[in-house]
């Protein structure tokens, strides 16, 4: 049987003796004792690996992914900051505007399939994406409105707001601001709420004659269309000026929304070709051809 | 390798995975001489590890991790008794317990004797000698660990040895008979 080495230090020593003073009675008890074996002296494996996944995964790394969430924050209000600049944009770039000089008129169709015809000198602004919610326009000079029967339909001018279901009336502040209802029932409210009148068929705010026209004397010869076959426009316009068109074939597959100005060929030709990359040229007075560009 | 304490400052994952591994073994063995309970002793090395974390950036360079880590799990724990044991029950506020693991050793009498010779020591005694011979610190090392100053280590080791030699007597002398009687 061998003896322990910490049995043998301890049979040698003196009782008088000072020890563990030397580094070589350190290195012999070091050794001597390194003999013993202790309980508890080893963690499993696993268990270790618990632990510092415990230490690394849920506490420390919670403590870091603290400021994590605080960046996470910052970066999550950048970034509705960066929606809700993004959506303004877009919602801007919705906006949809049709303006008319001297002696020009223009129809457009709304996104409900209402018609509006713009007098000369007018302006007519909506916003495609806000429209399908909230079905207003603005509007300055006259206009004439044809309006689909469903939903509520607002026309805001500078000091009006004109509130309409389903009916056909215009808007006018030429000389003065003026509303005729030509069917249906309008209301009209000045924008500081004080001035408000209900109008139905046939009447007008600013007399107290009765209208009996069907529409406004202005109105003649408008061509509205709504998705219609680029050829059936063409055709309508070769009525409109008296002439012929050719290479009208083209024109395939092409749809139109909108509406071109009688009086000015030119202008009519480019309006309903030009966003289709399509061009025209004259082939001889009274006869017109569509080209490719 | 040395462990960087700037890394360790840093957040330097790796190397805080590497200061966990250098040390937890050690740790784990250190505090279950205080307290039989696997489950408080790992809490506590857990906490450790966070409280360091969450200090990392007010904590100055230790001279020595190791000792400053034993400081810290010595204190935690004894805290942790306390609370148990509001009335202590020991002479120093603790208990360290050294048990021998030789259920089929052979020389597990002599390892009987040792056990039984190491618990007549002091808890402090106890102490300092599994640090000093068991897991090799530094008489300075054991003096932060412990909170106390350098002389008296030196002191508790010297007495704790001649403590041992003195139970050891009598038990030595019958080992010595006995062992001459076997070999002849």
């Amino acid at each position: 049987m061998k003896t322990l080495l910490i049995i043998k230090y301890l049979e040698e020593i003196s009782s008088e003796n000072e020890i563990s003073s030397t580094v070589e009675d350190d290195m012999q008890l070091k050794e001597a004792f390194s003999q013993i074996p202790l309980q508890n002296e080893k963690i499993d494996d696993q268990e270790l690996l618990e632990l510092e996944e415990m230490i690394f995964d849920n506490k420390i790394h919670l403590h870091l992914s603290k400021r994590a969430i605080i960046l996470k924050r910052y970066i999550s209000i950048a970034a509705l900051l960066a929606f809700i600049l993004a959506s303004g944009l877009i919602i801007k770039n919705s906006d949809v505007s049709y303006m008319t000089k001297n002696g020009e008129q223009l129809s457009f169709v709304l996104p409900d399939q209402s018609i509006v015809n713009l007098n000369e000198n007018s302006m007519a602004e909506y916003n495609k994406l806000l429209f399908k919610f909230n079905k207003k326009i603005y509007m300055t000079g006259e206009a004439y409105y044809v309006v689909a029967k469903d939903g509520k339909f607002t026309v805001e001018t500078m000091q009006h707001k004109i509130s309409v279901l389903g009916t056909r009336f215009v808007v006018s502040q030429k000389e003065k601001f003026d509303v005729i209802c030509y069917e249906g029932k309008v209301m009209v409210k000045s924008l500081d709420n004080e001035e408000k009148k209900v109008l139905t068929k046939g009447m007008s705010l600013s007399s107290d004659k009765t209208i009996k026209e069907q529409e406004p004397v202005w109105i003649n010869n408008n061509y509205v269309f709504s998705n219609t076959p680029l050829i059936d426009v063409l055709e309508a316009l070769e009525k409109e000026y008296k002439i012929t068109i050719e290479n009208k074939e083209l024109c395939m597959g092409a749809y139109f929304t909108g509406s071109f100005p009688t009086g000015n060929l030119s202008l009519a030709l480019d309006v309903v070709l030009i966003i289709y990359d399509l061009g025209w040229e004259m082939v001889q007075p009274g006869v017109y051809k569509v080209k490719v560009n | 390798m040395e462990i960087s304490w700037n890394k360790i400052k840093n957040k330097d994952e790796q190397e805080w995975r590497f200061l966990f591994r250098e040390h937890a073994e050690f740790l784990y063995a250190y505090g279950m001489k205080f307290v039989r309970n696997h489950d408080l002793v790992k809490d506590t090395i857990q906490d450790l590890f966070v409280a360091i974390y969450e200090k990392r950036n007010t904590l100055m360079e230790p001279y020595s991790i190791r000792a400053y880590l034993c400081m810290g799990l010595r204190n935690r724990l004894i805290n942790e008794l306390k609370k148990e044991m509001p009335i202590s029950l020991h002479e120093d506020d603790y208990s360290f317990d050294l048990f021998i693991d030789a259920t089929e050793e052979e020389e597990y009498d002599q390892l009987k004797k040792i056990e039984t010779l190491m618990s007549k020591l002091t808890n402090r005694q106890r102490e300092v000698i599994y640090l000093k011979y068991f897991k090799g610190l530094s008489n300075e090392e054991i003096s932060i660990a412990l909170g106390i100053n350098k002389q008296s280590v030196a002191n508790l080791l010297s007495e704790a040895i001649h403590q041992m030699k003195k139970d050891a007597s009598y038990i030595l002398f019958l080992l010595f008979v006995l062992r001459r009687f076997i070999s002849v």
